[in-house]
C-alpha cells in the first residue's frame, strides 16, 4: 500500500533548510551598507553594484520566504489530510470469524 | 586601544558559519550519544526550532529598537523596517525556537526532551557567529558601551568600547566545557543548563550594551528574565513530579 503524501515528502527537511536561507538573507542586506559607502566613494561602479546585490538579496528572502510559507500550509494540509485517512485506513472486515467457519461448513 | 573598524560584510559570512558549525557538532554530538527521538521525529523538532527561532529572533530584534519602529511606523515605513538589514536577537532566537519545539511536542506527542543534543552546537554557533558581530564593528548593533579599559576596542566610531563580543564567546567555552561534560544527568538537563546560564549571561551583559531602557533593563533582558523565572518553575514542577513518583 502507498505510503501518504505527508510521509513521504520531507517536509520538516525542506522547513528546516528554507527558514535557514531565509535567516541568513535577511542579514545580507547588511552588505548594502557597505556597498553604499563604495558609492560615495566610487559613483560609477558602486551605484550597479549595489542593484545586483540588493535584487540578490531581496530575491532570495522573497523566494525563502514564500517558498517557506507555502510550505508550511502544504505541510499542515497534508498532515491533516494523513491523520484523517490514516484514521480510516484499517483494513474493513467484510466477514466475522463465525461467518467464515460458517460458510466453510456449507462446502 | 585596539583598533578593529566596522565591516559589516563579514557578518553574513560568519553568520553561515555559525550554522555550518553548529550542524556539525550536532552530527558529531549525535553519532557519539545517539538520539532519544527517531530521526523523522529529530527533524520535526529541528523544523518547529528554526522557523521558532526566525520569528522570536526577529520579532525580539525589532522590539528591542522599539523607538525606531514607533517612528517607521508614524512615518508609514514599517515594511521598509520589515526587510531592513539587522534586528534579530540570539536572546529572541532561543526563546522562539524553544516555544517552537514545545508546541511542536505538544503537536504531535513527542514526549521525550529533545534539547540536550542541541546545548553543545548552540555554544559552537553562537561563538562563530559573535565573531561576525565584532568584526562588523559599529554596524552591527552588538556593540559595548565606551570604556578606558586598556582592552577597549574602536569599532570603527573613534570611541573605545567594551569588547562585548568577546567577553560573550570566552563565556559560551566555558560553557560548552560545562554542557559537554558527560556526567549522569536526567534527560533535558543540558540543554536547561545551557539555556539558563546563556539568559543569566545576556541579562548581565547586556548592562554593557547601550540600548533604549524599560524601567532599568533592556527588552532583551526583560525577555531573559522571563526565560530564566519560566525554567525555574519548569524545574521545580519537574523536582515536584519526581518526588511524587518517588514517594
Amino acid at each position: 500500500m502507498n505510503r501518504p503524501l505527508v510521509d513521504r515528502i520531507p517536509f520538516a527537511k525542506i522547513v528546516t533548510v528554507l527558514a535557514i536561507i531565509f535567516g541568513i538573507a535577511l542579514g545580507l542586506c547588511g552588505l548594502n551598507g557597505v556597498l553604499m559607502a563604495i558609492i560615495k566613494s566610487n559613483e560609477e561602479f558602486g551605484a550597479p553594484l549595489l542593484v545586483t546585490t540588493g535584487i540578490v538579496e531581496i530575491g532570495g528572502m522573497l523566494l525563502s520566504g514564500v517558498c517557506l510559507v507555502l510550505t508550511v500550509i502544504a505541510w499542515v494540509i497534508l498532515s491533516a489530510v494523513g491523520s484523517f485517512s490514516r484514521s480510516g485506513a484499517e483494513p474493513q472486515k467484510l466477514f466475522d470469524e463465525e461467518s467464515n467457519t460458517g460458510s466453510k461448513d456449507e462446502l | 586601544m585596539l583598533s578593529i573598524g566596522s565591516h559589516p560584510a563579514w557578518h553574513p559570512l560568519f553568520e553561515t558559519l555559525a550554522y555550518a558549525a553548529g550542524y556539525a557538532v550536532f552530527r558529531f554530538n549525535r553519532d557519539r550519544q545517539g538520539d532519544v527521538v527517531a530521526e523523522p521525529q529529530r527533524w520535526t523538532v529541528m523544523a518547529a526550532a528554526a522557523v521558532g527561532a526566525l520569528l522570536g529572533s526577529r520579532v525580539l530584534g525589532l522590539a528591542e529598537q522599539w523607538p525606531t519602529v514607533v517612528a517607521a511606523w508614524n512615518s508609514r515605513h514599517i515594511l521598509a523596517l520589515l526587510l531592513s538589514p539587522g534586528g534579530k536577537t540570539i536572546a529572541g532566537g532561543l526563546l522562539g525556537g524553544w516555544i517552537g519545539v514545545e508546541a511542536m511536542k505538544k503537536l504531535t506527542g513527542i514526549q521525550r526532551r529533545t534539547g540536550d543534543l542541541f546545548a553543545l552546537p548552540l555554544c559552537v554557533g553562537i561563538a562563530v557567529g559573535r565573531i561576525g558581530c565584532f568584526i562588523a564593528g559599529i554596524a552591527d548593533d552588538t556593540y559595548g558601551k565606551p570604556t578606558s579599559l586598556p582592552w577597549a576596542v574602536d569599532l570603527g566610531d573613534g570611541i573605545g568600547r567594551h569588547p562585548v563580543q568577546i567577553y560573550e564567546i570566552l563565556f559560551l567555552l566555558l560553557l560548552a566545557i560545562l554542557v559537554s561534560k558527560r556526567a549522569a544527568r536526567r534527560e533535558g538537563t543540558q540543554f536547561r543548563i545551557f539555556l539558563a546560564s546563556y539568559l543569566s549571561w545576556r541579562l548581565f551583559i547586556d548592562f554593557f550594551k547601550p540600548q533604549p531602557l524599560i524601567h532599568g533593563l533592556n527588552l532583551i533582558q526583560w525577555s531573559c528574565l522571563a526565560g530564566i523565572l519560566f525554567l525555574a518553575l519548569d524545574w521545580l514542577r519537574g523536582r515536584a513530579t519526581n518526588e511524587q513518583t518517588a514517594g
